[in-house]
């Protein structure tokens, strides 16, 4: 298996463009599921394709086990790929779509055979090794294009989107599927989603992209509990992050942060010495995830809330387990997401608390570090 | 009412067009002396004119000639054409719009233009009375160009890189991709270009003069023109038969394909 490492690689694709990848840096280990994910247009597909060698790189280095592969073409990377629309060869059969790669390059007829037969039966594709890709199922062309990047024994597999085209139910079946692969395989795997959840769950790291930089990397659960920016704060997790102005006060000897009219105490994690790193005056931005608010009356032991908010509910959708509340609270506008067993509908009044304990804090320029 | 016109339009137009091949294959098979003179079915049929062809003229040898020239320039119109239509429609470079420009332009030109050039250069190269010389000159076609061209953009982009990572080449990719799934385009480019290069008289009168080299066409034209097949209408017409008997069954195969491959790239046949 392999060692991923990108050193300050640059894409841009016309001479006077700007660039759409941005001295990007990173160390993929050996056997990782690392998830590259992002809004449209961040540039997470094109580092893919970079790795892969389906397009060129502007400037930087890319290395597999310390091999220099930056200009080397696709077929020597030692690369597989699972592409967004399958690619399957519409006038091959699935066996000779999941051969495909070993005829190319030379392999024995048993040996083919073999692997193909092996790749089958681990997919669960056996009884369709004699079909052609039109006659398959989303979910089944997805596995045949899994079967073709497993049947190789690459050293690295890249997934472009690959589970996009299916519905939502195929989608969690075969995010599981991928998972237990790779646990199985031990690969090195690169997969780019734009979808969070795809991104959180199957991800042993994320990188978070934006305008072709590497906005934070880490473990899926540190990117959730200790965003880095407002950005990746509010693309991870969802309803998002409530995002609040505020500014740091200490009127009365008290040391808080004032929100509109609405005055918190300090979080514990800044009580604690660390509100001497907060000025007077300057802005700040106050973030709270909606699953850390909750009822005034159902708030749990040993939480660390502030005063109860009186707030409207504007709207209130139910997600099946939780119920999302738009909340408003005199001209501060918030979501809480909350269990469903509590019946809150649109128009009604309630109380509601932040939990100042799981509350973030950005510096003016939307970066964490106080 | 309405359709009952409009079917018996059609029947005519029909019959018009079927009625003199149905005339010249009644002839080739009419006894010496009748042809032609009271109309169908007035006299005895028989292979006599065909005889007649086979012992007058070395045509076993010029169906051959044919045959070689054919194959030969519609496999390497196929080859060229689709690799330059493979680069025009996939491939990312400088002037390529251009490249595809000067082909289109190409088109515009009348054949007949480039006729002297081209013998010029295949008498300098020494390939008169050769098959180089017969085949060199048409090993590649704009129109084959364009219809690959046409055919290929369709094709995604996804498959070229899936292939690409699974360790083809460009040729490869061509070849064990494009090819398969190009076939109506593949089947009308063949036919076209071996029903031209069948059928073509007057590049091989050029560069031909040995006997054993002429094409079929070149052969019955020489055949009937020059007064070997002493005016009869009956012999003429059934080394004519013979001529067509080949495209007719190749058109016959291939007829799916090639309505297909006319109708996606929009090119009149």
């Amino acid at each position: 298996m392999a060692k991923v490492i990108f050193e300050k690689v640059v894409k841009r694709y016309q001479s006077n463009a700007r660039d759409t990848v941005r001295e990007l840096s990173l160390a993929i280990d050996d056997g990782e599921f690392l998830v590259l994910v992002g809004p449209s247009g961040c540039g997470k597909s094109t580092v893919l394709r970079m790795l892969a060698g389906l397009i060129s790189v502007t400037d930087g280095k890319i290395s597999i086990d310390g091999k220099d592969i930056t200009r080397l073409p696709p077929k020597d990377r030692d690369i597989s790929m699972v592409f967004q629309n399958y690619a399957l060869f519409p006038h091959l059969d699935v066996y000779d779509n999941v051969a495909f790669g070993l005829k190319m390059r030379g392999a024995p007829k048993n040996e083919i055979d073999d692997r193909v037969r092996e790749a089958a039966a681990l997919l669960g594709i056996e009884p369709l090794l004699h079909k052609k890709p039109k006659e398959l199922s989303g979910g089944q062309s997805q596995r045949v294009a899994v079967g073709r990047a497993i049947v190789r024994r690459p050293k690295v597999f890249l997934f472009d989107e690959p589970l996009s085209n299916l519905d939502a139910k195929m989608r969690t079946q075969m995010r599981a599927e991928i998972s237990r692969l790779h646990r199985r395989l031990k690969a090195t795997a690169i997969y780019v989603t734009h979808d969070q959840c795809e991104a959180m769950t199957m991800a042993d790291r994320m990188v978070v992209l934006h305008d072709g930089v590497i906005e934070q990397c880490g473990t899926p659960h540190e990117i959730y509990s200790a965003p880095r920016n407002t950005f990746v704060a509010t693309f991870i997790g969802s309803p998002p992050m409530n995002l609040f102005a505020a500014e740091f006060t200490s009127a009365g000897g008290a040391a808080g942060l004032k929100i509109n009219n609405l005055t918190l105490p300090l979080p514990p994690q800044l009580s604690a010495g660390g509100a001497a790193r907060l000025e007077t005056g300057r802005k700040y931005t106050f973030g709270i995830r909606p699953e850390h608010i909750y009822l005034a009356e159902r708030i749990f032991p040993g939480v660390n809330a502030c005063a109860p908010l009186a707030c409207e509910v504007e709207l209130a959708e139910s997600m099946g387990n939780d119920v999302v509340l738009h909340c408003n609270s005199g001209g501060l506008a918030f979501q809480a997401s909350l269990k469903h067993d509590f019946p809150v509908k649109s128009g009604d009044r309630i109380n509601v608390v932040f939990a100042l304990d799981k509350s973030h804090i950005f510096g003016e320029n939307g970066e964490r570090g106080i | 009412m309405k359709k009952l016109i409009l079917y018996l339009i059609l029947v005519c137009a029909a019959v018009s067009f079927i009625y003199p091949f149905l005339w010249m294959a009644y002839i080739s098979v009419e006894s010496v002396g009748d042809s032609g003179a009271a109309g169908f079915l007035s006299s005895f049929l028989t292979l006599g004119n065909y005889k007649a062809v086979f012992r007058e003229i070395p045509i076993g040898r010029a169906l051959l000639n044919s045959a070689v020239v054919a194959l030969s320039t519609t496999a390497s119109v196929l080859f060229f054409s689709s690799l330059v239509g493979y680069a025009l429609a996939k491939l990312r470079f400088s002037g390529r719009e251009t490249v595809f420009l000067i082909v289109l332009l190409t088109m515009m030109i009348p054949g007949q233009l480039t006729l002297i050039p081209l013998y010029t250069l295949i008498v300098k190269l020494g390939w008169t009375d050769s098959y180089a010389g017969l085949v060199a000159p048409w090993m590649i076609s704009a129109m084959g160009i364009l219809i690959f061209r046409q055919t290929f953009i369709s094709i995604p982009n996804d498959l070229i890189e899936a292939a690409r990572m699974e360790g083809c080449g460009e040729l490869r990719i061509l070849t064990s991709i494009f090819w398969p799934l190009s076939k109506p385009a593949m089947v009308t480019v063949g036919i076209i270009t071996f029903m031209n290069s069948w059928n073509e008289v007057l590049w091989p009168m050029m560069v031909v003069r040995r006997q054993e080299m002429m094409t079929m066409p070149q052969m019955i034209t020489t055949f009937s023109v020059g007064g070997q097949s002493g005016g009869e209408l009956g012999v003429e017409m059934a080394a004519s038969m013979l001529l067509i008997i080949p495209i007719l069954a190749a058109y016959t195969f291939f007829q799916k394909y090639f309505i297909e491959g006319i109708a996606s790239t929009g090119i009149k046949g």
